[in-house]
């Protein structure tokens, strides 16, 4: 009788374990993604849990349609740059229980609303490395529209290089791959020279 | 010597020094103020060029909003349709139901069919990430049942457990008019049982739409039956309008 029960715990245990590799595996997937540049996916992931996004934060924190779009955005960003600039490099949870945990902070940070009857997130402490701010950061560049305005003039292949890197969020391998360099040594060298170049644009137009 | 002093430079700004070299470079910054100016001013201007990407995804972002709203707006609108349009039917049903049998049918359908709502992406299920799936479900969102057609049969193909796809499947090709093939998506979805009672439902529907009366009537009969059917009231309500089409 204890075999059997411990045959059948065993099973259980072994699909939940099947269960947990395979969302382990579909969010690290989405991590590639989100590192290696591939906007479809990004687009899809936005798609996904806008819906969901929306439903949760009007029934847990009475947030309207309006506000809820505003904090799905701003949580989405976040999620997508901590990503991208490596301050998530792997997740324990689905990539929607961060998002939806970085949403809630975001809620609780601009709202200071009490969560009516908030489920508790696990992953909230691994959240500590997150860097919430990261859009006012980066709001307050105050020479980016200076940037833009040089990049339409620097010329091929800088405006490419850098467009890819720092707008659409490719790696150097695809950047590489694209514009036919060899190695994505010779692209990162490029992209270094791409940058000096602008440097010296910005200093003649005394930005 | 420049070009050694650039591949410092760039190796330090893209943080691929070792500890060591990093320290040590860091410690010649400290002893040279150009080097120190120049590579402060390209890390500026790697920020600021972030920050101008930020709101380039910032741009695309409201852009997939502005997609997104006008899907649900579109949904709305579908759902005030066929409210409008059942009452339509009803109001005028001595009128169509007296000579315009073929049309009727159409009519009858198109007044009791809403699209099921999506509750794969919007339930975020683990199996959405397979971009068939996904790809899917967005048409069927948008209502461009083609698309949605061709990407959850490729996404059935290789997931032929998934009974969910199947519904969608169904309902797309419902629409399309492929009713052979839609009558055997509904009897796969039936299989799971969380999707049998809108396989159900939505079977007889195609019925309608295909002038199957008697098959149609088979089918709300047994949801009228069951009084746990979700569409129990409905199948009753809809048996009385097919019966005002004879």
């Amino acid at each position: 009788m204890i075999t059997l029960q411990n045959s059948s715990f065993d099973v259980h245990l072994l699909q939940f374990e099947k269960a947990a590799a395979k969302v382990q595996q579909q969010t690290n997937s989405v991590i590639d993604s989100i590192v290696n540049g591939h906007p479809k996916v990004v687009e899809d992931l936005y798609y996904r849990y806008r819906r969901s996004f929306g439903a949760w934060a009007a029934k847990y924190y009475g947030v309207d349609d309006d506000t809820a779009a505003e904090i799905y955005q701003r949580a989405f960003i976040t999620f997508y740059y901590n990503i991208k600039d490596g301050k998530i490099t792997h997740m324990s949870s689905s990539e929607k229980t961060y998002l939806f945990a970085i949403g809630k902070n975001l809620i609780r940070e601009h709202f200071r609303l009490v969560a009516k009857q908030a489920e508790p997130l696990s992953v909230e402490a691994e959240l500590g490395s997150v860097d919430h701010g990261i859009m006012e950061k980066y709001e307050q560049s105050h020479r980016k529209d200076t940037v833009r305005r040089l990049l339409a003039q620097i010329g091929e292949p800088c405006n490419s290089v850098l467009t890819m890197f720092y707008f659409h969020g490719m790696n150097m391998k695809e950047i590489a791959a694209k514009l036919n360099y060899k190695t994505e040594q010779i692209a990162a060298k490029r992209k270094f020279i791409c940058l000096k170049q602008l440097r010296s644009l910005m200093g003649i137009s005394g930005a | 010597m420049e070009a050694d002093k650039d591949q410092k430079i760039q190796e330090y700004l893209d943080g691929s020094m070792s500890q060591d070299e990093k320290l040590a470079f860091e410690g010649l910054m400290n002893t040279d103020a150009e080097l120190a100016a120049e590579v402060t001013e390209l890390r500026e201007l790697e920020y600021d060029l972030k920050a101008a990407g930020v709101d380039s995804f910032r741009s695309k972002m409201d852009q997939w909003e502005q997609g997104y709203q006008k899907n649900q707006g579109k949904n709305r609108m579908r759902t005030f349709l066929a409210i409008a349009a059942s009452i339509v039917v009803v109001l005028l049903a001595g009128y169509y139901f007296t000579g315009q049998q073929g049309s009727s049918a159409e009519k009858l359908y198109a007044a009791n069919f809403v699209p099921y709502e999506d509750m794969i992406l919007t339930r975020g299920e683990p199996s959405a990430t397979g971009s068939q799936l996904v790809d899917g479900m967005i048409a069927y969102n948008d209502g461009d049942y083609t698309i949605a057609a061709e990407h959850l049969e490729q996404f059935r193909i290789t997931n032929p457990d998934n009974k969910a796809a199947a519904l969608y499947l169904a309902i797309s090709q419902t629409e399309l008019g492929r009713y052979d093939a839609a009558e055997r998506s509904f009897n796969i979805a039936m299989e799971d049982p969380n999707f049998r009672q809108q396989a159900q439902w939505y079977l007889s529907l195609m019925y309608i739409k295909n002038h199957k009366n008697a098959e149609a009537l088979g089918q709300l009969q047994a949801i009228a039956d069951n009084t746990d059917h979700y569409k129990s009231a409905a199948a009753t309500e809809l048996m009385q309008q097919i019966d005002l089409l004879k």
